[in-house]
């Protein structure tokens, strides 16, 4: 049951910097509530426009998202069965994918990926 | 009423809890088997609790990249937590500067997908919320552990179930993916739908790049900068109307 320093540090960071980007907009706009009597902004306010700000984070997300997910599939180069590997991955993500469209349950995604992967690969 | 509030709140979690308990299994198996202790693996979804950029950390400390870099990679993922508490803000029950800490550190995506569909409709109690959060805290972390502790085991006596298992990671990528790419509603959510889709075009090109130059460690990063320009630079162009519209 080892747990390294280097570790819980990485941990810390991330998790500490991940409460604050939950905590702190949520406390600032429930402030911006108390203020304003519980009634919602107007767009066109200074705060309406900081949301246009928070709105434009968002495309932070994606981006890494499909960069991580890339990455996660793409081959070692030159390593032994890399296109079957490539292959097997396409062939599961497009129905997990689907399954996600169509259900959105993440649980239910990721069974269905690990599942038809394993097939395919088997089968490769 | 505490009682009764909180236990419906972890009543109302139970489709978020069946979801994530088997994401959570493969994110401990995973864990392992790039090299962290169960107690790590325990740990990180202990303090991190945010299901994408662990599996992201993982694959991170799998490759050796090195830990700020990692952080900073962990972090970008979940930059889109800032967007959730000024949205529950207006529904959420009155409470005190505790509470409103406490459950801002539950707020992961499938709590704030539940409360922000639930919360308008119910008597206002903290409880309620409470209860919510802490029954999908514990299907994350028990998940995790199960994972973890028995992981190994599963992998040494079924192999082929263990390189499935390794495909979590992916699964679970596209499983975020998807619905930010899903375009629907009126001409302003289709404008952002394509801002989001450039982004992440833009993102997974930066990814291929990096792998064909062997420069994979900082690919994340990398995309995580150029693929909001790109997606900003879609949505204010002048024939997607992007200055005007709330987007």
């Amino acid at each position: 049951m080892s747990v390294r320093a280097e570790m819980v540090a990485l941990f810390l960071a991330v998790g500490v910097g991940t409460y604050l980007m939950r905590a702190v907009p949520l406390w600032m706009a429930r402030r911006s509530l108390t203020r304003h009597g519980g009634q919602p902004r107007r767009p066109d306010s200074p705060q309406g426009q900081g949301e246009e700000a928070l709105w434009a984070l968002r495309l932070v997300t994606p981006a890494v998202i499909a960069a991580l997910l890339v990455a996660s599939v793409l081959p070692e180069r030159g390593a032994p069965g890399a296109w079957a590997h490539l292959a097997a991955s396409v062939a599961a993500l497009v129905p997990a994918a689907w399954v996600q469209a169509r259900w959105g349950n993440l649980g239910l995604t990721v069974l269905t990926g690990v599942v038809l992967y394993g097939l395919a690969a088997w089968a490769a | 009423m505490a009682r009764g509030s909180f236990a419906a709140g972890v009543r109302a979690a139970a489709p978020i809890a069946a979801g994530y308990l088997p994401a959570a299994v493969a994110f401990g198996v995973a864990a392992r088997q790039t090299g962290l202790s169960a107690a790590e693996a325990v740990l990180m979804s202990v303090i991190v609790y945010a299901g994408a950029s662990q599996f992201a950390l993982t694959g991170m400390i799998g490759a050796g990249l090195p830990g700020p870099a990692a952080a900073l990679a962990g972090l970008a993922i979940n930059v889109r937590h800032l967007l959730y508490g000024p949205a529950l803000a207006p529904v959420m029950p009155p409470m005190g500067g505790g509470g409103l800490a406490l459950s801002a550190f539950g707020l992961t995506d499938e709590v704030f997908a539940v409360a922000s569909a639930l919360l308008p409709g119910r008597p206002a109690s903290r409880y309620w919320l409470l209860g919510l959060e802490a029954a999908a805290y514990g299907a994350w972390v028990g998940g995790t552990w199960l994972g973890a502790a028995g992981g190994g085991a599963l992998a040494a006596r079924f192999p082929a179930a263990a390189a499935a298992m390794s495909f979590a990671l992916p699964a679970l990528f596209a499983a975020l993916l998807t619905p930010l790419l899903a375009g629907n509603g009126g001409s302003g959510r289709r404008r952002e739908a394509a801002a989001l889709r450039a982004s992440a075009a833009a993102g997974a090109a930066v990814a291929v790049v990096s792998w064909l130059g062997g420069w994979q460690r900082w690919g994340v990063l990398a995309a995580g900068l150029a693929g909001p320009l790109v997606g900003w630079a879609w949505w204010r162009r002048p024939d997607g109307g992007g200055s005007g519209g709330r987007p």
